[in-house]
């Protein structure tokens, strides 16, 4: 059957490409525009303008013109998801609205033209989703079993149950803590999401930042690695069941268990790679209260990471959900500050003690601490680079992190056509320095046994880059 | 079918018919200096007069896409009709049907908003939403607006 699918699927795919992809009828004659790529007005409304690559613009009065029809070209991965068999649960999380989880939450990751390979785990998988925090710890494992009773009106059930990952044997059910419809909306989302892989060379990504391993069709998250690093070799492996093709390029796999999450978040990622630039996100609040640099109410405005002594978290309080942190490498920072771009927070405390005395002292200190805080929003993006932007040298300008004074730098941004490098304003991404990072925090919601991981998640990327980005304003 | 309040219809307005491959059909009431991009898999239409506004439509859901300016109405069509036109902030909603309320959430799910319908129609603010995707359900289907 799978292979009847298949073939099917490669039919219509082949089709699609002699077709076009609009037809403008107008009373007299058809145009068939494959390229079309804008329509606007003349003649105050009058005069319809389709601008196509090929045939330049076609100028066709609004009383000739019989309607635009969209041909039907794209057999679409979503086309053929909906078509799939034994993967309910599936399709129910991707196309239907269940309160929690829109259906559009999704579609944007479907329809991202970087996302290259879509996982759907058959119902068989949900029955058996190993879940862990980090660090991973025997107590940390639980194993979750999604079921689906599609006439509910929350059709999804979650239970949880004892696991045993060294033996991989399933325990009993832990009765009295069956997640709430809230909880399971956001651990599916955030268990989905795993499911969109982002390149196609192994290791690939996940957009909700967890590596990939893919090996003739075996396929191994970074959560199964680490646990394999522990000496625990019966987490189940993800094995290829099906796969097919859509008009768009994309890949899907049917696959019987789970990518699981990890969860490797900004702090460490700025650890690992960019110390320097780390110590100038964590910004001493208290410092610049006492000097009068700012009121409490606004310490959110300068503040990267919050709760420092105990959880490091990344303060991302944007409505966009996706970040990029370009750090500048421990050299590109050095530089920076001999060319006085940026201070270090003990040089700005050491310049205020020798400012006293100085009429002008409030004002000397503010230039510095302005500067250094607009170093670093700049080098903070909205968006995660490795979704937003194709391959192939596509210039993209991104919006930086908004300064106090309500304006953000534009950075333009242009990726590699044949690998993860980037080209960011003037600076270079440095090679295997890019980590997909995630915040598994927003909300003070708890579930899983664990304080700290909640619903919403904040998904980025941090990467080094071999200069900071220059002053543009 | 449903008729356009007649205040709301401005002499360069250019109403934009939509049918979805569901058959629905979608009306966006817009202007003669809007443009429709049409990219990969979106049909985005944006208005200078609406620069932090863009209205997205997934191309795979559109079957055909009509215009009628603001003389011709929309006489012709026969369909129950979704109607919204987009000025300034505010956008106009028309021709809802057994929806009490229109709820605008954002690409996480999270409810950002609930209106009350009155008559079929309803009038949301969307000056105070954030940034980003704006998802309005109604009738059982989803306006995507895209704030900036």
């Amino acid at each position: 059957m799978k292979y009847i699918l298949l073939f099917i699927s490669m039919a219509f795919a082949l089709n699609v490409w002699s077709q076009t992809p609009i037809q403008v009828q107008t009373q007299t004659k058809e145009y068939n525009l494959s390229d079309a790529y804008r329509i606007t007005f003349e003649d105050d409304g009058c005069t319809q303008v389709v601008h196509t690559r090929s045939q330049g613009e076609i100028r066709i009065p609004m009383a000739d013109l019989k309607q635009i029809h969209f041909n039907d070209t794209a057999i679409s991965l979503a086309n053929q998801i909906m078509a799939l068999e034994n993967c309910e649960i599936m399709k129910t999380i991707l196309f239907d609205d269940i309160p929690g989880l829109p259906s559009e939450f999704f579609w944007r990751y479907l329809n991202s033209p970087n996302v290259k390979l879509v996982l759907i785990p058959n119902d068989d998988a949900f029955l058996n989703i190993p879940t862990a925090r980090l660090p991973l710890t025997l107590a940390s494992y639980d194993l979750l079993s999604v079921s689906l009773d599609k006439n509910s009106n929350f059709p999804l059930q979650m239970k949880r149950y004892v696991f045993d990952p060294r033996t991989g044997e399933k325990g009993r059910e832990m009765i009295g803590s069956r997640p709430s419809q809230t909880e399971i909306a956001g651990i599916l989302q955030r268990l989905i999401v795993n499911q969109f892989l982002v390149g196609s060379d192994s290791p690939a990504y996940t957009v909700a930042g967890s590596f990939v391993n893919m090996e003739n069709d075996i396929y191994e998250g970074t959560y199964r690695k680490w646990a394999l690093q522990n000496g625990w070799a019966n987490l189940p492996k993800i094995n290829v069941i099906q796969q097919f093709e859509g008009s768009d390029g994309k890949v899907c796999k049917v696959t019987d268990a789970f990518v699981c999450e990890t969860c490797l978040t900004t702090y460490d990622a700025l650890k690992e790679i960019a110390p320097e630039f780390l110590k100038l996100m964590e910004v001493p609040t208290q410092f610049l209260l006492d000097c009068g640099y700012m009121d409490a109410a606004h310490v959110a405005d300068v503040t990267f990471f919050k709760d420092m002594e105990q959880w490091n978290k990344f303060c991302w309080t944007s409505s966009c959900v996706s970040y990029t942190i370009f750090a500048p490498t421990d050299e590109a920072i050095e530089t920076a500050i001999n060319n006085k771009e940026v201070f270090t927070w003990d040089m700005i405390k050491e310049y205020k003690n020798s400012l006293q005395g100085n009429e002008n002292a409030d004002a000397l200190l503010r230039e510095k601490i302005s500067k250094t805080l607009a170093f670093v929003k700049r080098h903070i993006c909205f968006g995660n680079v490795l979704v937003d932007i194709p391959k192939g040298n596509t210039m993209r300008v991104m919006s930086c992190n908004i300064l106090s004074t309500g304006v953000a730098q534009q950075v333009s941004i242009t990726r590699d056509a044949s690998s993860d490098g980037f080209a960011v304003s003037n600076a270079k991404s440095v090679p295997n320095s890019i980590r997909c990072v995630r915040e598994p925090w927003k909300k003070n919601t708890s579930y899983f046994r664990n304080p700290f991981i909640t619903l919403d998640m904040g998904t980025g990327v941090v990467m080094q880059i071999n200069e900071a980005i220059a002053n543009e304003y | 079918m449903v008729l356009l309040a007649s205040a709301s219809i401005h002499a360069d307005d250019l109403t934009a018919n939509l049918k979805m491959r569901d058959g629905t059909v979608r009306q966006f009431i817009m202007n003669s200096s809007s443009e429709i991009e049409l990219q990969k898999s979106l049909l985005k239409v944006h208005a200078p007069v609406n620069p932090e506004y863009d209205v997205l439509f997934l191309l795979e859901d559109v079957s055909t896409l009509t215009f009628d300016s603001s003389v011709t109405g929309i006489q012709n069509l026969s369909e129950a009709v979704l109607s919204y036109r987009l000025d300034g902030d505010m956008l106009t909603i028309s021709g809802i049907t057994d929806c009490p309320f229109v709820k605008v959430y954002d690409l996480s799910g999270v409810l950002l908003s609930s209106v009350r319908v009155h008559e079929g129609s309803c009038i949301l603010s969307l000056a105070s939403l954030p940034k980003g995707m704006l998802l309005i359900k109604v009738n059982s289907q989803t306006i995507k607006i895209l704030k900036r």
